[in-house]
């Protein structure tokens, strides 16, 4: 009984596959040529706080943009505050 | 659990246990100890790509955390790295250890022997990750190293946009992918839920409902979706089947298939609630289609309507860390189609399915998981093929592992990821029975199977 079956949709060779994958990239590429805002985390989603926790503080994050941004979670980030990401490397000013 | 696990096995496979052990052992204290370790910088792609250890997406990789949930539904665009090189990370699964309590009579597989087989299960090659600021991709390319074959593995290209309505905050986005499920966030729903991994040279159910994996990469969908207020998720859309060329080009045998009718649409609502350390989610999914069975069109479709809900709790402290996940299927299917040909006695079949686990991790670095997983419904004899004509199967899983690098890997290679585990399962009942279900007088826990397995990424 086991056999390919007998039905889907338009055949399509590896070729035509590639060149498809590469024509729909590159309509992509100029189309989304205007760069938008990339999503950044919640502040919740990483349990954020306005305190440090130990020795754990935003300005001491590796992610931290002075004076008060992240590379990584959304909103105001104060240099005191603390999150469950912290990644230490950056030296305060 | 390892003197347990020992019991478990005949005292003459003790020697191959022990070797595979201590390779593992060896292997980790090789890495973990040998050179010094640094900050790690999750799938490695995505660690270069965002500058951040594992632990940031994964509690234990593959099982995400908030932030890594939160990474996907961005559509794996979030940046925070200073990598410049290539968009590309391996996956290596090898060596693996395979021991039933019984041997397959035949061969495990073919090329492999009927029990304690060695393997090079997988590599994959993933690539992806940001392509602009609101496009990126998860795209794995995988040799089976049991099945001896290239082909395309699960991929998930989307793009997501985040914009504040009325006051509210909306990340919205869509997605093409090949496998229902693959692009869900919460490890509860098939493609993503435990065990993460599994023995390719174990035996499996006969019977599972169409949406846990039935279609994977024979597919391609498009759906979209809505988080809402960093709360409430949404997300519909449909699959549509590949042709058989296009299938064997990218690596897959369409034999034996029952493709999609049309569109099969697919749906997910669910609500996380988070609070300190603590994430909750609650939620539903399907999937619904006409599929012609084994591809056959002569007497029409069947079709089937698969309503899932799950849930799952995730506490996320320092150094513990708990997951416990719940999902319950329910399949109903018709089967006129496959009655008139003659591939079921019944017209109308159903089926449920249970997959229940909870994980405790220490210090991000040991896990220790146990799980139950149950699938039952109407007996059939013809549709499943099984001596007993029952779909019914249930085991307990058990599984320790070590990830000596979740929080950084070693100086010569900071993104390198690793998973070095040991996986018990005991089958209570199999195709149907606790006993004879072959008809040939192999009992369910013939089955009973140990998996060693070292799972490395870089």
């Amino acid at each position: 009984m086991s056999g390919e079956p007998e039905h889907g949709s338009t055949p399509l060779s590896r070729r035509s596959l590639l060149c498809g994958a590469a024509g729909a990239a590159g309509v992509l590429a100029a189309t989304l040529k205007r760069a938008l805002a990339q999503p950044k985390i919640s502040k919740v989603a990483v349990n954020y706080q306005d305190h440090p926790d130990g020795d754990k503080r935003c300005d001491r994050c590796v992610q931290f943009q002075p004076p008060d941004a992240c590379k990584v979670v959304d909103g105001s980030i104060s240099p005191q505050g603390s999150c469950r990401i912290f990644v230490p490397g950056h030296s305060p000013s | 659990m390892i003197p347990r696990l020992l019991q478990a096995v005949p005292t003459r496979y003790h020697r191959l246990l022990t070797i595979f052990l201590l390779s593992a052992v060896g292997f980790a204290a090789l890495l973990a100890l040998g050179v010094p370790s640094r900050r790690a910088f999750s799938i490695p792609l995505y660690a270069r790509q965002t500058g951040q250890p594992c632990a940031t997406c994964h509690t234990a990789f593959l099982e995400l955390t908030p932030f890594g949930r939160r990474f996907k539904l961005g559509g794996y665009t979030l940046g925070g790295g200073d990598w410049s090189g290539p968009p590309f990370a391996v996956m290596i699964q090898a060596p693996t250890y395979t021991h039933t309590e019984a041997g397959q009579e035949g061969g495990a597989a073919p090329h492999f022997g009927t029990n304690n087989n060695f393997a090079f299960q997988q590599v994959s090659l993933f690539t992806g990750g940001r392509i602009t600021d609101n496009l990126g991709a998860f795209i794995q390319g995988t040799y089976d190293g049991v099945a001896r074959r290239f082909g395309w593995d699960n991929t998930d290209i989307r793009f997501a946009k985040s914009i504040e309505v009325d006051g509210h905050n909306l990340l919205w986005g869509v997605t093409t992918n090949n496998n229902p499920t693959v692009q869900d966030v919460w490890n509860t729903i098939p493609a993503w839920s435990f065990p993460y991994i599994s023995s390719a040279l174990a035996p499996t159910p006969t019977a599972s409902t169409f949406i846990d994996q039935v279609y994977a990469q024979q597919v391609a969908g498009l759906t979209g979706y809505a988080f809402v207020d960093d709360l409430f998720y949404f997300e519909f859309g449909g699959y549509r089947p590949l042709s058989n060329d296009t299938q064997k080009a990218l690596g897959v045998s369409p034999t034996g298939q029952s493709p999609i009718s049309g569109v099969a649409p697919y749906w997910r609502a669910a609500i996380e609630p988070n609070f300190g350390d603590h994430s909750w989610e609650v939620g539903t999914f399907g999937l619904a289609s006409k599929v012609f069975p084994m591809g056959l069109s002569s007497a029409g479709t069947d079709s089937f309507t698969d309503v899932g809900f799950d849930t799952q709790y995730q506490y996320l402290g320092d150094p513990h860390t708990v997951t416990a996940r719940v999902a319950w299927i329910h399949e109903n299917h018709n089967t006129s189609a496959s009655q008139t040909l003659g591939l079921a006695d019944n017209s109308n079949n159903q089926l449920r399915s249970l997959n229940a686990s909870l994980s405790y991790i220490y210090d991000k670095t040991w896990s220790f998981t146990g799980g139950r997983m149950s699938i039952g419904g109407t007996p059939d004899a013809t549709l499943y093929g099984t001596f007993t004509g029952s779909p019914n199967s249930a085991n307990w899983i058990t599984e320790i592992a070590y990830l000596p690098f979740m929080r950084g890997g070693p100086s010569f290679w900071p993104w390198l990821n690793a998973r070095i585990g040991l996986q018990w399962i005991r089958w209570d009942k199999f195709d149907g029975a606790t006993s004879n279900f072959n008809g040939a007088g192999r009992n369910a826990r013939a089955n009973n199977t140990i998996f060693g397995y070292v799972w490395i990424a870089f």
